[in-house]
C-alpha cells in the first residue's frame, strides 16, 4: 500500500470512527445522559454557531440560536428516527431557527457608502457584504450563506432547508444574480 | 439571429450550469468560448470573484468561553420545566382529592346526632299547685 492509499485509508478509519462515537453518544442523549451532551456541543458548536453568524451576521444573536438549536435537538431528540442523520438533523433546526429571526426582522434600507468592496475581504468588505445580504429575501440568503460560506453541497443545503435540491438550484441561481447586481451597484458607488 | 448568437448561448449554458450540470461537450465549448470572448470571460471572472468575496466575509467566530456552561444551565432548566410541565395536572388533581377527602372526613366524623339534646333543668315536671278555695270568681279567658 502507497503512502497515499494509506493516508486515504487512515482518513477514511478515522471518519468511520467518528461517526460510531457520535452514534454512541446519540444513544446515550436519548437516555438524558449529561454527559453524552457535553460532547455532542462540543463536536458541533463550533459549526452551528457559524452557520448562525454568516445567516444572521451578528455574534451575539448568533450564539442565542446555536443554543436555541442544541436545547430543541436535546428536547426533541425521540423524534430523531436514524441516529445517524443527528448532525443534519441539528443543522435543520438552526436554519429554520435562523429563518425565523430573518423573517422577524424589518428590512433595512440599502445603503452601503463609503466601502471599498474591490479590495481584499477586509472589514469594509465584510460590511458591504453583510449590508448587501441584508437586501436578499432569507430564503435566497440562506441558500446563498450555507452555499457559498458554509460550502455545504446541494445536497446538504436542501437538507437543512428541508426543500428538494432543484428548489435549491434555483434559489441559489437567483441569490447570485442578484447579489452580483447589488455587488456591481456598490462597487460602481465606491 | 439571437439563436446564432455565441453570447447568448454562452449565457443560457451557464444559466443551465447553475440549474443543473453541464455535459463535458458543453463546458469544453464554454472554455473555448470565453478564450475567444473576453465580455463573456470577463462576466464570468465577476461570477466568480462575488462568490471568493462571499467566501472570504464568512464568518469564523468561535463560542464564547462560557457558552457550554450557560447552555448547560438552559438545558436543566429546560427538563427541570418539562418535568414540572408534565406532573403539574396530576399535583393539581392530588391536591383536589386530598381536600375531597378532608371535607368527607369532616362530614363523617362531626355529623349530627338524630336525638333531640335533652337538657337538664328545662325538663316538664308536675307541680303539685296549691288548691285556691272557690271564691265565687269566674276568670274568663
Amino acid at each position: 500500500m502507497g503512502p497515499e492509499a494509506m493516508a486515504s485509508f487512515q482518513t477514511a478509519t478515522t471518519a468511520a470512527e467518528a461517526r460510531s462515537a457520535e452514534l454512541r453518544l446519540v444513544a446515550r442523549l436519548r437516555e438524558g445522559d449529561e454527559e453524552a451532551m457535553t460532547a455532542i456541543i462540543g463536536r458541533h458548536r463550533r459549526r452551528i454557531i457559524r452557520v448562525a453568524a454568516n445567516a444572521l451576521r451578528d455574534s451575539h444573536e448568533a450564539e442565542d440560536v446555536a443554543q436555541d438549536a442544541f436545547i430543541k435537538a436535546f428536547r426533541e431528540i425521540h423524534r430523531l428516527r436514524d441516529d445517524r442523520a443527528f448532525a443534519s438533523y441539528l443543522y435543520k433546526i438552526c436554519v429554520r431557527l435562523c429563518m425565523d429571526r430573518l423573517r422577524s426582522r424589518r428590512p433595512e434600507p440599502g445603503i452601503v457608502d463609503g466601502a471599498e468592496p474591490s479590495g481584499g475581504p477586509g472589514v469594509e468588505t465584510r460590511v458591504v457584504v453583510e449590508r448587501l445580504l441584508e437586501q436578499l429575501t432569507p430564503c435566497l440568503r440562506l441558500t446563498l450563506v450555507l452555499r457559498e460560506m458554509e460550502q455545504m453541497s446541494y445536497e446538504e443545503v436542501a437538507s437543512a432547508m428541508n426543500v428538494p435540491v432543484g428548489t435549491v438550484r434555483s434559489r441559489l441561481h437567483a441569490a447570485r444574480e442578484r447579489f452580483r447586481a447589488l455587488w456591481v451597484e456598490a462597487t460602481k458607488e465606491s | 439571429m439571437i439563436l446564432n448568437d455565441p453570447c447568448h448561448k454562452c449565457r443560457r449554458l451557464r444559466q443551465k450550469r447553475a440549474i443543473s450540470s453541464l455535459s463535458a461537450f458543453e463546458e469544453a465549448w464554454l472554455q473555448e468560448h470565453w478564450l475567444a470572448c473576453p465580455e463573456c470571460a470577463a462576466d464570468e471572472a465577476a461570477d466568480l470573484q462575488v462568490r471568493a468575496v462571499l467566501r472570504a466575509s464568512a464568518s469564523n467566530i468561535d463560542a464564547s468561553h462560557d457558552f457550554d456552561e450557560k447552555l448547560l444551565r438552559r438545558v436543566r432548566l429546560d427538563r427541570g420545566a418539562r418535568t414540572l410541565a408534565y406532573w403539574s395536572p396530576a399535583f393539581v388533581g392530588a391536591a383536589l382529592a386530598g381536600i375531597a377527602a378532608l371535607a368527607l372526613i369532616q362530614v363523617l366524623a362531626f355529623r349530627p346526632d338524630p336525638k333531640p339534646a335533652v337538657l337538664e333543668g328545662r325538663e316538664a315536671r308536675r307541680v303539685e299547685l296549691p288548691v285556691i278555695p272557690d271564691s265565687g270568681f269566674t276568670i274568663h279567658r
